[in-house]
């Protein structure tokens, strides 16, 4: 029976494959250590599967998480940095923080409240701008849409 | 030497770097106290912010937090039964049963006074123990290097929490990575995807933050947390001189938990957990009254603090003098002295003499500060246990996000964290934990290094034999390497066996 543990190793499998595969036209010298790595973790691969396979191990990693605020958080963070390239680090950063506190408090003892979440969204990316832009001197990216 | 030490003595004291160390302090403390936040997230979200300071201050703050985080752990141990970090895990033992006797007081003060006692006895360690390991480094050669990094990787089965050959897998997949970018031999373009970024290698820290910090994130807010909620306890007058009082009478304790601590933290992959655990077990093994531990005595909070703090200065001892990191913190100080430009070996100790003994004596100056912050602030730092998981992990995000851009200006390593992030989030759900693999992304490049040289000098003398196993140091080396695989197996049989009996 396929589980977890199978299935990650055989991806860990094609991984070391495909790394064996993108080495062949390197140089010897270039291509020796990532190739034994390769073999190695190949080897180990095919020996966790063959365990899994044979124990029978019935596993659900994901069982029992709130996969709704998971999936959320993933797909929000993959949209920040879009957007950071898009309408800047400030702007960014306040709308992910705000929607964040706002919605992650749902469900809680407290009713949320956007406008608190705003506010300390604004103050924070604020603060955190500040910190980098004047004292690091480390310049955040503006985004397209205003020139950056 | 005795220059650097006497300009490191000057750099120690210089008020803006003092302050910055004071900060750090405080805020590993506060990071520390927050259970799921750890001491390698702390500092892995801070290197960036580090990164235009001068040397001096940047590893000065970074220490001050790896010290504080440490020790900041202990809080949520005592007063809500949840390590604040893994290290505290054997302080739980006996500080939550003190806080339930509502003698929380006794718990912190004795936390705060053996946390300080252990830090600056792994500090001392460190100080005087590191340069002479790092003059040996430089009998080493290619080949040396090579057993080194393989001694490195047997860490992994301590690392592999579970499974052994997931924990190899996941070194192996680290290895692999470390491979991106340019080979060390031949100069050939490697797993860059055509991106001109990676021509370099992957950027240690943005790997460190993904696999270290959004997994965490997206473990906090995937369950709904039980509330937590801290035992009330009333400062009480004279406390903190009894217990002082106590402590000092039992001298033996703390020297014991704290060499167990530094010594183990010099084990590379031991960490801080390994350390309070052993410590707690010998200081029930030499207690004449074995029955009191777990009833709430101060003598197991002792125990544990005292070693996992000393356990800090000792992780460092081979980080700094052969590369390896002794705990996954120390990997990512690793970092930031790469970050500053130096590489870790007899270098540190010549060259960057001065830096690095600055660094040796705040080490001993941070846990001085944090015995002080321990005992005047734990219970001010105790409220913000509280703080709620709806504003903590977006914070954590937006820092990791931030941090990760500001190390070289460049969208591409957010993306490339985000991406590890999510990789380190399924990866440890399915037990392949990112210790291994982070292992396998340090130690690559030294054991690539070392065997391809180690090879074309076998080639040259006409026999890969003599090269690999007849140089004294490697021989050394191969020893520790079997002793260091057979151990967890030994002891992993042991305790089965152990089980069976009592079973």
């Amino acid at each position: 029976m396929l589980n977890s543990t199978s299935i990650s190793s055989f991806a860990f499998l094609i991984i070391a494959a495909a790394a064996w595969y993108m080495t062949g036209d390197l140089s010897k010298m270039g291509s020796f250590f990532p190739r034994v790595i390769a073999v190695m973790m190949g080897i180990f691969a095919i020996i966790q599967i063959a365990v899994s396979l044979l124990q029978k191990k019935k596993e659900e990693p994901f069982s029992g998480i709130d996969a709704k605020r998971v999936i959320s958080m993933v797909l929000g963070i993959s949209l920040y940095v879009a957007l950071i390239m898009l309408i800047g680090f400030i702007l960014s950063g306040i709308l992910f923080l705000a929607f964040f506190f706002w919605y992650l408090e749902r469900g809680g003892d407290k009713s949320p409240s956007m406008a608190r979440s705003l506010i300390l969204a604004v103050l924070i990316t604020g603060a955190f701008y500040s910190v980098f832009h004047y004292i690091f001197l480390v310049p955040l990216p503006v985004g397209m849409l205003f020139g950056g | 030497m005795t220059e650097n030490m006497l300009v490191a003595i000057g750099n120690v004291f210089d008020p803006a770097s003092f302050l910055l160390m004071t900060l750090g302090v405080a805020g590993g403390i506060i990071v520390g106290a927050l259970p799921g936040l750890t001491a390698t997230m702390a500092l892995a979200l801070l290197v960036p912010f580090t990164f235009s300071m001068n040397a001096y201050a940047s590893l000065m703050m970074l220490g001050g937090v790896y010290v504080g985080a440490m020790y900041g752990g202990c809080i949520a141990a005592i007063l809500v039964n949840t390590p604040g970090t893994p290290a505290s895990i054997a302080t739980t033992f006996d500080g939550y049963p003190l806080t339930k006797k509502g003698k929380a007081e006794h718990a912190l003060v004795t936390a705060a006074f053996s946390s300080g006692i252990g830090g600056v006895i792994g500090a001392l360690i460190l100080l005087f123990l590191s340069p002479p390991l790092a003059e040996a480094a430089l009998k080493f050669g290619p080949p040396e290097y090579f057993w080194l990094s393989v001694f490195g990787l047997t860490i992994i089965a301590t690392l592999s929490t579970g499974s052994m050959l997931k924990g190899l897998i996941g070194g192996a997949f680290g290895l692999l990575l470390s491979t991106v970018g340019i080979s060390p031999i031949g100069g050939d373009m490697r797993f860059t995807f055509g991106f001109y970024q990676f021509q370099a290698g992957l950027e240690l820290i943005v790997v460190l933050i993904g696999f270290f910090c959004i997994p965490e994130v997206l473990a906090m807010i995937e369950k709904k947390l039980g509330e937590q909620t801290i035992t009330s306890y009333k400062p009480q007058k004279g406390v903190a001189k009894q217990v002082i009082l106590e402590l000092i009478k039992k001298p033996v304790l703390l020297i014991r938990s704290s060499l167990i601590g530094a010594f183990v933290g010099i084990v590379p992959g031991a960490g801080g957990n390994i350390a309070s655990l052993m410590a707690y077990n010998e200081a029930v093994r030499f207690s004449k009254d074995k029955s009191k531990f777990g009833t709430g005595i101060i003598d197991g909070v002792a125990a544990s603090e005292a070693s996992n703090n000393a356990e800090v200065g000792g992780s460092l001892v081979p980080l700094l003098t052969l590369g390896i990191p002794g705990a996954a913190p120390a990997a990512v100080m690793l970092g930031a002295l790469m970050i500053q430009g130096m590489r870790p070996g007899p270098e540190l100790y010549t060259t960057y003499g001065d830096i690095t003994y600055t660094f040796l004596f705040s080490f001993v100056l941070a846990n001085i500060i944090m015995l002080v912050l321990g005992f005047y602030g734990s219970r001010h730092v105790a409220r913000v246990i509280n703080l709620p998981v709806s504003m903590l992990a977006p914070i954590v995000v937006f820092l990791t996000i931030i941090g990760s851009y500001a190390i070289r200006n460049n969208m591409l390593d957010v993306g490339m964290m985000v991406f590890f992030g999510l990789i380190g989030y399924i990866t440890k759900k399915t037990g392949f934990t990112p210790g291994p693999i982070v292992l396998g992304l340090i130690l690559g490049p030294i054991a690539e290094n070392g065997l391809v040289q180690s090879m074309l000098m076998g080639q040259a003398a006409g026999s890969m034999f003599q090269v690999f196993f007849t140089r004294p140091i490697s021989v050394v080396l191969i020893i520790l390497c079997v002793i260091s695989v057979a151990l967890p197996v030994i002891s992993s049989i042991r305790n089965r066996k152990g089980g069976a009996s009592i079973a």
